[in-house]
C-alpha cells in the first residue's frame, strides 16, 4: 500500500466513508500524515524491541543509497533525519562505495583514543572506521584508503518515503497502524493499560 | 590426500575468528568488529606466552659494542635461546647475570670497558669459567688448548629489559647472533596470520568475554564458557605437543639393548 493510498483511506474511514469534499476537509490530509507517522514510528519500535537478537527485521525498512559523496571524511546520512534506535541500529551498513564488500567498520562516538592505544589499531591500519554525530558520518583512519564516496544502508524515516511510494509494513501490522492513528483521529480513548486485577478506582 | 585446489587454508587472519564468531551470533552488522578483535589478539598473545611451543627466530649482528638492539623486534616478549650458527646447528651461550648493562649515566671509558672484546683474556679469566679464552691471532682463530675441546668462541650475555637488548661480553666471529625468542604472534604491521589450530580457540576466547563484563548474565554461563575455552586450549595445546609414533619409537629403541636375557 502506498503511503497515499493508506492515509486517504484513513481519511474516508473518518469521514465516514464519504467523498464529499466538505466532509473529507474535515480531516486535513498533513495533518492525518503526522498522525500516521507517530504511529508508524511506534509500530517500527515495537518491531525494534520484539525482532530477533541482531534485529535483522529491520532490513524490511532499510533502504540502500549507493553512492553518498564524502567531503573532509565526513558525509552526511543520506535521510532527513535518521531515527533514533538504540545503538544507531537505524545506520545499518557503510561500506567503500567503489566496492561494497568492503565495509566501514562502526565505532562509538568517542572510543577512538581507546583503541588507538590498543594492539588492535595496528591490526585495523588499512580499515577505515565511522561514528555517527549530527546525522553525519565521521571517517576515522581515512587517510591510506582516501574514500570518496560510500555505500549507505539506512532505515529512512516515514517523512522519506514520497506519496507514491508504497511504505515497508510487517504483514498484519498496517491494521495495527490503521486502528492507532482512528483511535487517536477519533479521540477514542485508550484502551485500559493496568495490568493488575483491581478494579479501577 | 590430493594436490586439487582448493583446500582451506591451513594458516589464516587472525580476523576469520571475529568474522566465525559473528557467524555464530548471525550478527552481519560488524558492530563490534574492533572489540572482538582486540579480543582475539589478546587471546591469540596469552596462547602464544603459555601454551604454545612454537618460537621466533631472529638473525642478529652484534655492534660494536656487544649490544644487540630488540626493541626493533617489536613482537618480542622474552628470550628463549640465544646461540650462534655454526654448521647448521645453533651452539647456545649462556646467560650471565652479573654483566654490567650500559647505562648512559656510565662515563664513556667505563661503559667501553663492559664489552672488552676478544683480546680481554683477564676480565673472561675472572668468570671463573673453564673454558679456553676466546682468541683470534692474525685473522685466525686459535682454538688449540690441550684438552679443550672446541674452537669456537664462547660469549656469555645478558638481555636488559629495560632497553630491549642484549649485552654480550665478548663479541662472536663475524658478530653473528642467532635468538629464539618468544612472540606476541601478532605483526606490529596489522595482517596478523595464525595457525588453523588456534582459531577454534579464539572463537571461544570471544564468547566468553563477550558476557564475562556483562552483570546480566548469571555467573553459571559465564563460567560455563570460561569452561569452554579451556578445553579449546587444552585441544591446541595437545594438537602441538603430542608426539608422532616415530618420536615415541625413537624413545623406546633409544632404551633397547642387545643383552643377555633374563
Amino acid at each position: 500500500m502506498t503511503k497515499r493510498q493508506f492515509i486517504e483511506l484513513i481519511q474516508l474511514r473518518l469521514s465516514e466513508n464519504s467523498i464529499v469534499a466538505d466532509k473529507l476537509r474535515k480531516y486535513p490530509y498533513q495533518v492525518i500524515e503526522k498522525t500516521v507517522e507517530a504511529a508508524y514510528n511506534t509500530n517500527l519500535v515495537n518491531l525494534y524491541v520484539r525482532s530477533n537478537t541482531y534485529k535483522s527485521d529491520l532490513d524490511l525498512y532499510t533502504k540502500t543509497y549507493p553512492t553518498v559523496p564524502v567531503t573532509s571524511d565526513e558525509a552526511e546520512i543520506p535521510v532527513t533525519k535518521l531515527p533514533q534506535l538504540p545503538n544507531n541500529e537505524a545506520l545499518r551498513y557503510v561500506a567503500d562505495a567503489n566496492n561494497i564488500n568492503n565495509p566501514v567498520f562502526y565505532i562509538q562516538n568517542y572510543s577512538t583514543p581507546v583503541f588507538n592505544r590498543l594492539d588492535v589499531s595496528s591490526e585495523m591500519a588499512d580499515d577505515v572506521m565511522y561514528y555517527v554525530e549530527d546525522n553525519k558520518i565521521h571517517l576515522i583512519n581515512n587517510g591510506v584508503t582516501a574514500l570518496s564516496s560510500l555505500y549507505i544502508k539506512a532505515v529512512a524515516p516515514f517523512s522519506d518515503f514520497t506519496d507514491e511510494e508504497e511504505l515497508p509494513m510487517p504483514l498484519g501490522s498496517e491494521i495495527t497502524v490503521y486502528d492507532i492513528v482512528l483511535q487517536r483521529m477519533m479521540q477514542m480513548r485508550n484502551p485500559d493499560q493496568i495490568t493488575d486485577n483491581n478494579p479501577s478506582p | 590426500m590430493s594436490a586439487e585446489n582448493p583446500k582451506t587454508a591451513g594458516i589464516v587472519p587472525i580476523s576469520q575468528a571475529v568474522y566465525e564468531v559473528c557467524n555464530d551470533l548471525g550478527d552481519y552488522r560488524l558492530r563490534e568488529y574492533p572489540r572482538f578483535l582486540q579480543w582475539a589478539i589478546r587471546a591469540y598473545i596469552d596462547l602464544n606466552m603459555y601454551h604454545s611451543e612454537r618460537v621466533e627466530v631472529a638473525y642478529k649482528k652484534m655492534d660494536a659494542n656487544g649490544i644487540v638492539d630488540m626493541s626493533v623486534q617489536a613482537d618480542f616478549i622474552d628470550y628463549v635461546k640465544v646461540g650462534y650458527p655454526m654448521q647448521g646447528k645453533l651452539i647456545t651461550l649462556g646467560v650471565n647475570d652479573k654483566i654490567m648493562l650500559r647505562r648512559d649515566e656510565i662515563p664513556e671509558d667505563v661503559a667501553a670497558g663492559i664489552f672488552n672484546g676478544e683480546e680481554d683474556v683477564s676480565v673472561l679469566g675472572d668468570l671463573g669459567h673453564s673454558y679456553f679464552a676466546p682468541h683470534y691471532y692474525n685473522g685466525s682463530l686459535v682454538g688449540g688448548l690441550y684438552g679443550l675441546s672446541g674452537g669456537s668462541k664462547r660469549s656469555y650475555y645478558r638481555f636488559d629489559y629495560e632497553k630491549s637488548q642484549f649485552q654480550f661480553d665478548t663479541s662472536l666471529s663475524n658478530n653473528d647472533v642467532v635468538i629464539e625468542y618468544i612472540s606476541t604472534g601478532v605483526s606490529p604491521t596489522g595482517n596478523t596470520l595464525i595457525k588453523r589450530q588456534a582459531v577454534p580457540v579464539l572463537i571461544a576466547y570471544i564468547h566468553w568475554q563477550r558476557v564475562e563484563f556483562d552483570p546480566r548474565v548469571p555467573m553459571n554461563e559465564k563460567m560455563r564458557r570460561e569452561r569452554a575455552f579451556d578445553a579449546e586450549v587444552e585441544k591446541m595445546r595437545f594438537f602441538e605437543n603430542a608426539p608422532t609414533i616415530q618420536e615415541i619409537l625413537n624413545e623406546y629403541y633409544k632404551t633397547v639393548f642387545q643383552t643377555v636375557k633374563r
